[in-house]
């Protein structure tokens, strides 16, 4: 791998380097506004906020020690050292060393106990996850299937934690969870356009746009997001997405909390939190979530446990509630319950 | 000269003298970085302004750095850019301000802007963290071990992320052109 930068690119990127010199009235105004919010008094007193950071502090430590303790001697126990632990952070799930990346995720998983770390662990981890199949992929290898299982796994995990968040929390890690998924798509079609496709990458594709379609139906419908995933988000289903699954289908129609797709639909990507697909379509995978914030809580957008992303952020004009299923239709395993209100809706794809 | 755990130290005591300090070091680079990734100095100030607002209230809430202040501020001028590419995505026909070069020429400067703005429009399309390990290290020349403390991952984590990224800039802007015409 190397840095070197092609000469072309090399050149448009040195055209952006140059900036005009700063509007000094503006550069001191903006000082003067710094300095004056820095000086105004704060909502707590200085006390509790020293004892909330040495609380913070504490608590990591305390983490931090208890997973590197349990990492060492796991890989003590198999004939590896510290720098074992430390290489295999970088490692890809058909290398030696993936099994301790897993284990140490799973460790801090576990002692994620608050449900803002846990999220952002999970929503981190699963674009790790794509992060490796998208490598994979590049390089011309299939991504193993536990990979895509894991990443499934994880993101349902997600998804049902932010719905169990109060509602303005839910509503905006919902928004920070899209942008996330909405990057992971990206990664995904990026390598989707220099390889052959290939079907773990096809699948990845079609359940990021259903998740993507999820959360857009679960930001117009609240209330309809967290009835689903009291019911579970259905997971995909072993050959959902076989190979006579043709991978342009469309992706978000018809999908929503309603009961699903008639049994003529289109099989694939219409996601749902309904009682699923009848029996003689192919089931669609419904769970998606996001980003999530960076370990160090920066605040901002999709990544931060400051002030967050701006509340402008509007769920786009495509989603909507499926029409559902027939009555007569039959959940599918996994399915969660009907919405006790179903809204015919709009279908539609995900908004770009 | 003072460490960032001196003027985290100070700042955790409010002194004001420690938050001029911190606006002074710190504003002229993201400014820079503010403007090479968004082209409009308006906006770049807006996103300086919007920084500093979140890195006080970060403090206030006793979150915030704990070691690295420059890495903490990329880091949320970061997602507001983010923030802000998904809220109004560059478009690569506009031309961004920029003020005239003592004497350019006009032909060769309409090019340049095209190239700036296609560029920024491919940069927009990438992942926040392609966006972001593209930015740091090209535009703003920093070594590998300082984007690797920004984007808090391993420095092997963020080469490879530097090679996804840039393999992905070379398409979209080979695609670009090819669109073009």
């Amino acid at each position: 791998m190397t840095d070197e930068l092609d000469p072309q690119l090399k050149q448009l990127l040195d055209d952006l380097k140059p900036v005009p010199p700063r509007d000094p009235q503006r550069a001191a105004r903006g000082r003067a506004r710094f300095l004056a919010e820095s000086a105004q008094p704060v909502s707590e007193n200085a006390f509790l906020r020293l004892i909330n950071q040495i609380l913070q502090f504490r608590k990591e430590r305390f983490s931090m020690n208890t997973i590197l303790t349990l990492v060492l001697v796991f890989a003590a126990l198999f004939g590896g050292t510290a720098g074992t632990v430390y290489a295999a952070q970088d490692a890809l799930p058909t290398e030696t060393l993936y099994p301790v990346k897993t284990l140490t995720e799973d460790l801090r998983l576990a002692l994620a106990s608050e449900p803002e770390a846990r999220l952002t662990l999970l929503t981190d981890l699963a674009q790790t996850r794509v992060e490796e199949m998208t490598q994979l992929a590049q390089a011309g290898v299939v991504p193993p299937e536990a990979t895509l299982t894991r990443w499934q796994e994880q993101t349902r995990q997600a998804l049902e934690l932010a719905a169990s968040l109060p509602e303005a929390d839910m509503l905006r890690t919902m928004e920070q969870l899209r942008d996330r998924l909405r990057d992971q798509l990206r990664l995904v079609e990026q390598c989707a356009a220099t390889g052959e496709p290939l079907q773990t990458m096809t699948r990845a594709r079609d359940q990021l746009q259903q998740h993507l379609q999820l959360l857009e139906n679960g930001l117009a419908d609240p209330q309809g997001f967290r009835n689903a995933a009291q019911n579970g988000f259905p997971a995909e289903q072993p050959g959902g997405y076989g190979p006579g699954n043709p991978p342009e289908a469309t992706p978000g129609s018809g999908s929503g909390y309603g009961p699903g797709n008639p049994p003529e639909a289109t099989p694939g990507s219409g996601s749902g939190n309904g009682p699923g697909n009848p029996p003689e379509a192919t089931p669609g995978s419904g769970s998606g979530y996001g980003p999530g914030n960076p370990p160090t809580a920066t605040p901002g957008s999709g990544s931060g446990n400051g002030p967050g992303n701006p509340p402008e952020a509007t769920p786009g004009s495509g989603s909507g509630n499926g029409p559902g299923n027939p009555p007569e239709a039959t959940p599918a395993p996994g399915g969660s319950g009907p919405n006790p209100s179903p809204v015919p809706g709009n279908g539609g794809g995900n908004r770009p | 000269m003072t460490t960032d755990s001196e003027l985290l130290s100070r700042l955790a005591r409010s002194e004001r003298q420690a938050f001029a300090e911190v606006y002074d070091t710190f504003s002229p680079g993201l400014y820079r970085y503010a403007y090479r990734l968004l082209g409009d100095a308006e906006t770049a100030e807006e996103c300086m302004a919007e920084t500093f607002s979140r890195f006080l209230e970060a403090l206030r809430r006793g979150k915030g750095p704990r070691d690295y202040l420059q890495a903490y501020l990329y880091r949320v001028a970061h997602n507001w850019i983010t923030d802000f590419y998904h809220r109004s995505p560059p478009p690569a026909d506009e031309l961004p301000e920029t003020q005239p070069a003592p004497d350019p020429l006009p032909e060769s400067e309409t090019i340049r802007r095209e190239g700036q703005a296609r560029l920024r429009a491919a940069l927009a399309q990438l992942t926040p963290e392609q966006r972001q390990v593209i930015a740091l290290k090209y535009l703003e020349e920093l070594e590998n071990e300082e984007v690797a403390r920004i984007l808090e991952k391993p420095v092997g984590a963020v080469k490879s992320l530097q090679h996804r990224a840039l393999t992905s800039l070379k398409r979209l802007l080979t695609k670009d052109v090819t669109d073009d015409r």
